[in-house]
Formats: C-alpha cells, structure tokens, sequence
C-alpha cells in the first residue's frame, strides 16, 4: 500500500502491465478498445510502466499498426483531437505480432516481444489477455499460451474474454472448464460491457444506499418487473454471428440476465467482488425452470419482415446480408420468468429484446402494486388509477423515473399520472467513461466485481438451454414474424395481456 | 447567462417562479429546458471587480455540477443600508435539443444590511440540499459575519493563498476547524491547487515502481515561485505539501532554519533518519509565475543517490517526471498538464461529501511548523 494514495482520486492504481490483444485489426479493437485505452492514458490512469501487443493475422508493422491504432482513437476517443505527448508515450510501448492464433509460431514471436517489453518498460512480469476474437478461437488462444508458458511466469497473469460465454450450457462447462485448467477463477475475467455502465452500477447505489427502496423492494409492494432492450438497428454486417447466436444468445442471455440479478438479488454482506456475485448467482439459481408445456405459454420469439424504421425502409431480415433467405433465427424474444425466492415469489419477471424495433432504449420498470381498492381507486370510482412505476433507463437518457398519481388541479377529483424525473446528464453532465474504460482498468487492477463469474455464466444457461431447445423445435413448423418498426409480434402482447399487464411504452 | 434585472429581496423567488412557468411554456419538442440544481453556492465577495469573473466561473461550473449559485457583493465600507438582489440564469446544451438551466442570484449588500445578510441567505435556499460557501479574499476580516453563517454551511470553501500573516491566521483558521468539526468540512484552495502534484508524487511509489523507496527518502526540495505580494501564501502552499509528506509518511519535525528565500525544516522519518526538506523562493520567470515548479526527492546515502524529480514544463504544458539513479536520468512519466481553474477545483472539492481528513492532517502538521520557520 502506498501511503501517499491516501485521499486521492487515483486510489486503484495498476501495477506495471502488458496488455496483449488477441484480434487487436478487428472492429472491438478499433472502436472501443484502444480508445478505452487511450482515455485511461490520457486522465493518467494507466501505469507508468505500460506496452500494449496486438496480435492479429492482418499484416501490420509496429508502425503500421501503431498508425492504424491512432487513426482509431482520433475516430471513436471521448478525448479527441488526440493529445501527441499522451499518445506518443503510449505508442512507444506498443508493438505487434502478426500470425495465426492456432501456430505456435505466433506465440514464440509473441514471447520475444513480451521480453523485450517486459525489459524495456519494466512491466514486471503482468500480462493481460485480451481475446478480442471469434469464440471459436477461445480454447486455440488459450491452449497455445498454456503450451508457450505465456500463462504463467514472474508477475501476475489474467485473462479477459468476450461474450459469448458459449453457445449452451455444455458449451458453457466446457469452455469454463478449459479456462480453468489453464487460469485460476480470480484470473478470469468474463466481461458483459453492460457492467461497466455507469447506469448498470447505479442499480446496486439506488437499491441499496436509498432507505425508501429496500424496504418495498418484494412481492409484498411489487406487481412484476419488466426488462427491455429495444433495438432500432438490424444485424448490420454481422450476419455470420447472428446466424449462430439469435436474439436471446445475443442479448437475453448475458447482459438482460446481469440487468435480472442486480434488480433481484439480496444485499450483499459487503462490497467486497465476491459477495456481491454470490447474490447474483444466489437470485439466478433461484429462477424457476420452465417447463416444455410452460416455455410455449411464456415465451416468445419472432423474427422481423421488411418494414419502415422512422420513414425509411428496410429489409426483412432473411434480406440481410449474410443470412440464410430461408433462416428462423429469432430476432425478437420475449420471455416471463418468475424467481423462486422469499422476496420474489409470485412477482413476474418480462423481458424482451428485439431488433428492428420502433425504438431504441434499455430499461427496467419495476411496477408496484396498486393501492388497495377503496377510496380512489374503488371499483365504482370514475378515476382508476395505475400502478406506481420506477423506471431505470440504462440508455439513452441514462436516469431514473417514477411515475405517480397526482390530482388535477379543479372542482371535481380527477386523477392523473405524472413523472418525477432525474436524468444523469443533467445532474451530473454528459462525460461518463466508456463502460470499456471502467472495465479494462479493473481487470489491470485485478477487480472482478464487475466480470462474470463462471457459475453466473452456467446459471443462466441453465435457463435458457430449454428455452432455446423448444423454439428450435417448434420452427420449422411455425415462425413468428413481425414487420420492422413495429412492438414485435402480437404474441408479446398477449404474453402480458393473459396477466392483465401490459409491456410499458418507451 | 440571460434575464437579469433588479428586484428587492423578498420579490426573488416569484421572480425565478415566473422565469422557470416561462421556460416551460417556451419549450417545444425540438428544445427542451430542465432546471437542475445538486446543490446550493454560496460566493462571497467584497472586490466588485469579481462580479464578471464569477459569472464566468459559476456559468463553467453549472455546466458539471448544477446548482443555484447566490453571488454577494458586498462593500462593508459603504454607510447606506442596501440589500438588492438582481436573478439570471446560465444554460448549457446537454446534445442538441435539451437545456439545462441554473439560476444564480446576485446580491449587493451595503454595511449596514450585511447584518441581515444571513437570513436572507437562508430564505433564498433550496431545501435538503448542500450549502457550500465560497468566501473569496480574507475571512478573518468579516467574523461577525462568518458567524451566523458557518453554522448553517456543510462546506466551507477559501483561499489560503491571500494569507498574509501565517503566525496570526494559521492558529485562528484552526480555531475554526476545532470548534466546525462535527458540522462543517474545510476546503482550502492552496491545499487543492497541490492535487496533481502528490498525485504525481504518489506515482513514484505505487507497487512496481519504487514502493520500497518511499521510507528511505531523507531530503526533499520544493521551489516554487510567488506572485508579488502573495509570498506567504505560496509559502504555505509548499509548506502544506512538505508537512503532507510528513505526516502521510509518520515523520516526526525537529527543527528549522528559516532565512529569507528557503526555509529548512529538519524530521526524524519512521526508520530514525534525518529528514531534510527545503522550501525554496525562487524569482519569478516571467510576471505571471507562480506556485510550485520543481519538487525533487532524494535519497542521499554513502554510495546510493537516487532523485524523484516532478518538473513542470510550461512551453509544452506538461509536468516531467524523472528519475534519477547514481547520476543517470530517465524519464518516468510525462502528463500533459494545465492549471485548474476555479470551476475545476470546485467541481473536484464538491464531490467530496465528507471531511478531507489527509488535509486535515497535513494543516495540523503544518499550523506545527509555522511558528518555526
């Protein structure tokens, strides 16, 4: 410990580090990692001692690639123009290994520059892998580092890997096993960059450092839950990848599942990274399974047709490019879970997620339940009255609301609901950190709060391996459709409307 | 910054009632206005040349931290009894069609009113919401005044850069810490203006760098430079640094040699070294150098000399900071660096919701060393 961080804003300071970028010409890397990366050398959150080595199958030099690199930052950076005293520091330490992951030639390249790095800018030994590739290169990378002895040495060694955490739950074991043979759990760093959202953190501050929320938060005052993740966008260029994954391995099962269990989870006994993704694990285990009569009556999953998205036209999805014309791959999925659980039981829980949709935006509405049926709201009263809804928008206009009753103003009693409303740009201005800069930093730092334990992974396949089972059964019989621009398929409706509920509008 | 005219007190708040109906009118669904406030600020001031200046800096710090900002313009000297009140309000874009609008309220208060100053403060709060209190110039001065306000402020903010006599203020700024303690936190500008550089300092010594270093330092030097007239201000201020490093490091003082353009003061560190620090004036480069400019540490012993070099560059605006061992340097670290305005070391002091306990202890250590040097 260094005293002399006491009060300081910098009190998580990295140790001197590598970062290694396996996939380091691809898009990720382009867009949000070396930009994350920058950001954190330009507010001098990185260590002194600090290179980067990209490792790609793209022919680059180190100058080539450092030119690429910058060309990146001045692109997609919070900081731009780029500052040339922050960068040239930064591309000093910064070096590439072309080759293919699945050669070990790649690898003993990789060793000499790791040296020759570790020797020049005193890194002390820490590397930080990042596989910012194709899942199907996890094992290959992995494996080749365990048999280069790049995985072990002097210093400390960690691993970061993308979504997704496999495709099922066998999958999901096998890879988690694999890492595990090579790199302890405390190495491995699961990243959902949905964690490092700033309105994702704020979940576990509103929930738990607010007197009022805590209290109510249980079946006694809540009515049931809704989780949305609407998008306007459709598959874009990722065809290939969407193919394969599907609305709910892209969205549902990962990142609307970490939104789940911090609105579900207990409090954790501290702040500690362990307890608190033991009550994430503890509320995802207590998912009630669905059953394959039940997966039919409360799930829904879809795919869009051509439509119109703000005036403009687009194409059906089985026109997109890369995908199969006959493909029933689900763009829209909607499921209602319920959580088996002292606080939660009987509370329905609906999620949806869609592509194509008439609007974008990412939020969690809790709904309370009604007042009791006397006074205002009696069954004979001329002035029903809705639900109180707290609502969590995690993007955009990141902030909170909450809707109540208030009488309009005049002789006779009428009922209206208006919105309190805080909003994070605001209150707190609009220069957030990436999510990618929170989370890089962390794994150098070597906190996992806010990673993906593997039992998290395993637990929330466990949920959706059936589900995704029986929607691959049923479509070659049935596929559901919804036109582009639109809420998703009647189905999503009646899903909610069977309940007396209806999905919120955003 | 738009609509300001002049109003008595007690008309303030229908005016800013009737501003705020008026924004909600005029809105439309291409723009937006919200009204944002986290928190209230107080900016006291008896130079009438700051009027600009603070518009300035309160329409830069809304921008990051919203809030409704109460300007005081007082002239203690004049003998006609005024209390006037002009309202304005500053807006910034948050993307392309939504503002953010925060009131401030300027009040000009003659000698006579400023007795009732406080409580027409109090009546122009918004409630549940921090009050922070930015007295620019000596405070000393207005005890009276001071008074009736600390104990309604959750922060107090000031300058220890415009202190002229440390023998007589230090002790009597203490006083008022000891007695605010439970309800008030401190903020002095002089401590936060060293911000970067023990951020910088903190650098040399985290694990992997030169953690182990850090308890064997026994010579310290700090130059710096002083604006005319300010001199014991900036002394201060480099003394607030070296009596940080004393007390973050558990060095014990010992004595001092003070003479007019370095100060020496001599500790005993944790392991029963000699510690020597030196607190150099050096004359100003140019008329507008100030503050510190170079902080080197060292480790001096038979056969082993090893510096810690902090060094601003002002042509590239960078702070360099170097190494060097038995007489080779190398550069650890360069940061771009530029001075915080007023609005960023607010914004940075606002943040704070408890007592900076580090400055505390590093102004206790340094009200120690004051008689001595």
């Amino acid at each position: 410990m260094n005293p002399l961080r006491e009060g300081l804003v910098r009190q998580r300071v990295p140790e001197p580090c590598t970062l290694v970028i396996f996939g380091a010409s691809g898009d990720l890397a382009h867009r949000k990692l070396l930009p994350a990366v920058y950001s954190l050398a330009h507010e001098g959150l990185l260590p002194p001692y600090f290179s980067i080595i990209g490792v790609a199958s793209t022919t680059h030099t180190d100058d080539s690639f450092r030119e690429d690199m910058k060309h990146a930052i001045n692109q997609f950076s919070r900081y731009r123009p780029i500052n040339e005293i922050v960068w040239s520091a930064l591309a000093r330490g910064m070096h590439y290994v072309q080759g293919n992951f699945n050669d070990p030639q790649t690898y003993k390249k990789l060793q000499l520059i790791f040296e020759q790095c570790d020797l020049e800018r005193r890194t002390g030994g820490n590397k930080l892998f990042y596989l910012s590739t194709a899942p199907s290169q996890f094992e290959s990378i992995t494996s080749q580092l365990k048999h280069s002895r790049l995985s072990e040495g002097q210093g400390w060694q960690r691993v970061v890997v993308e979504k997704p955490f496999g495709h099922d739950l066998a999958s999901a074991r096998e890879l988690n096993s694999h890492l595990r043979s090579i790199f302890a759990e405390n190495e491995i760093f699961r990243i959902d960059h949905y964690l490092g959202k700033e309105t994702v953190q704020n979940i576990l501050v509103l929930r738990f450092a607010n007197g009022i929320f805590e209290p109510i938060w249980k079946n006694n005052y809540i009515d049931h839950v809704q989780i949305t993740v609407a998008e306007t966008l459709g598959v874009g260029r990722r065809g290939v990848y969407y193919e394969e994954a599907g609305a709910a391995r892209d969205m549902m099962q990962n990142h609307m599942m970490q939104l789940l269990a911090l609105v579900a989870m207990e409090p954790p006994v501290n702040l500690q990274p362990e307890s608190i993704r033991d009550e994430k694990v503890k509320a995802l285990r207590a998912l009630h399974p669905l059953s394959e009569k039940d997966i039919g009556s409360s799930s829904v999953h879809a795919q869009y047709t051509a439509g119109y998205i703000q005036n403009e036209r687009v194409p059906s999805y089985r026109e997109e490019e890369k995908v199969s014309r006959d493909s029933t791959t689900e763009t829209f999925a909607a499921v209602r879970l319920f959580i088996d659980s002292w606080r939660w039981a009987g509370v329905p829980f609906y999620l949806r997620h869609g592509k194509r949709l008439a609007k974008s935006g990412t939020e969690i509405s809790v709904f309370f339940k009604k007042s009791p049926g006397v006074l205002f709201n009696a069954a004979d009263s001329e002035t029903p009255i809705e639900n109180n809804v707290l609502t969590l928008r995690i993007q955009p206009n990141e902030g909170v609301s909450l809707r109540m009753e208030a009488k309009v103003p005049g002789q006779v009693l009428q009922i209206q609901s208006v919105k309190m409303d805080f909003q994070y740009g605001t209150e707190f201005g609009s220069d957030s950190p990436e999510a990618y800069e929170r989370l890089l930093l962390d794994a150098m730092i070597g906190d996992p709060t806010l990673f993906i334990r593997h039992d998290e992974a395993e637990q929330s396949w466990m949920f959706f391996d059936p589900i995704l089972q029986a929607w691959k059964a049923s479509d070659s019989q049935n596929l559901v459709t919804y036109p582009a621009g639109t809420w998703g398929p009647p189905e999503s409706e009646q899903l909610l409307a069977g309940d007396n509920r209806k999905w919120r509008r955003l | 910054m738009s609509e300001e005219s002049l109003f008595g007190i007690d008309q303030i708040l229908d005016n800013l009632k009737s501003f705020w109906s008026r924004a909600g009118q005029t809105a439309t669904t291409e723009r937006s206005i919200s009204h944002a406030c986290l928190s209230n600020l107080i900016i006291y001031t008896e130079n009438l040349a700051d009027e600009d200046v603070l518009s300035k800096i309160v329409a830069e710090f809304v921008q990051k931290h919203p809030c409704r900002a109460i300007v005081i313009l007082a002239q203690p000297s004049e003998k006609s009894p005024k209390l006037q009140a002009t309202v304005s309000t500053h807006e910034s874009s948050i993307g392309a069609h939504h503002m953010v609008a925060c009131e401030q309220i300027t009040l000009r208060v003659n000698g006579p009113s400023l007795d009732e100053l406080s409580s027409a403060i109090q009546a122009l709060l918004v409630p549940d919401l921090p009050i922070y209190l930015w007295w620019r110039g000596v405070f000393l001065n207005q005890k009276a005044l001071l008074e009736k306000m600390l104990p309604f402020v959750t922060r107090f903010i000031y300058d220890g850069v415009t202190w002229t006599n440390l023998l007589h203020t230090v002790p009597e700024v203490s006083n008022y810490f000891q007695r605010f303690a439970g309800t008030v936190a401190f903020t002095n500008f002089n401590w936060s203006r060293l911000r970067p550089w023990r951020e910088y300092t903190a650098d040399f010594f985290d694990p992997g760098a030169f953690q182990k270093e850090i308890w064997d330092l026994n010579h310290v030097r700090v130059e710096y430079m002083a604006l005319p007239g300010f001199e014991e201000g900036y002394r201060f201020r480099a003394l607030l640094y070296v009596a940080w490093l004393a007390a973050q490091l558990e060095w014990k003082p010992l004595e001092s040699v003070p003479d007019s353009k370095t100060s020496l003061l001599r500790f005993r560190s944790s392991k029963g070294a000699t510690v020597e620090t030196e607190l150099a004036l050096l004359p100003q480069s140019s008329p507008g150098s100030q503050s510190i400019q170079r902080i080197v540490m060292s480790i001096q012993q038979p056969g082993h000399n090893q510096d810690f070099v902090i060094e601003r560059d002002h042509k590239q605006h960078l702070m360099v900071l170097s190494t060097k061992l038995d007489g080779t340097s190398s550069v650890f670290r360069t940061v771009p660096h530029a001075d915080s305005s007023n609005a960023d070391l607010l914004y940075r002091e606002l943040g704070r919701r408890v007592r900076n306990h580090v400055f505390e202890k590093a102004f206790k250590m340094a009200a120690r060393l004051i008689p001595t040097i």
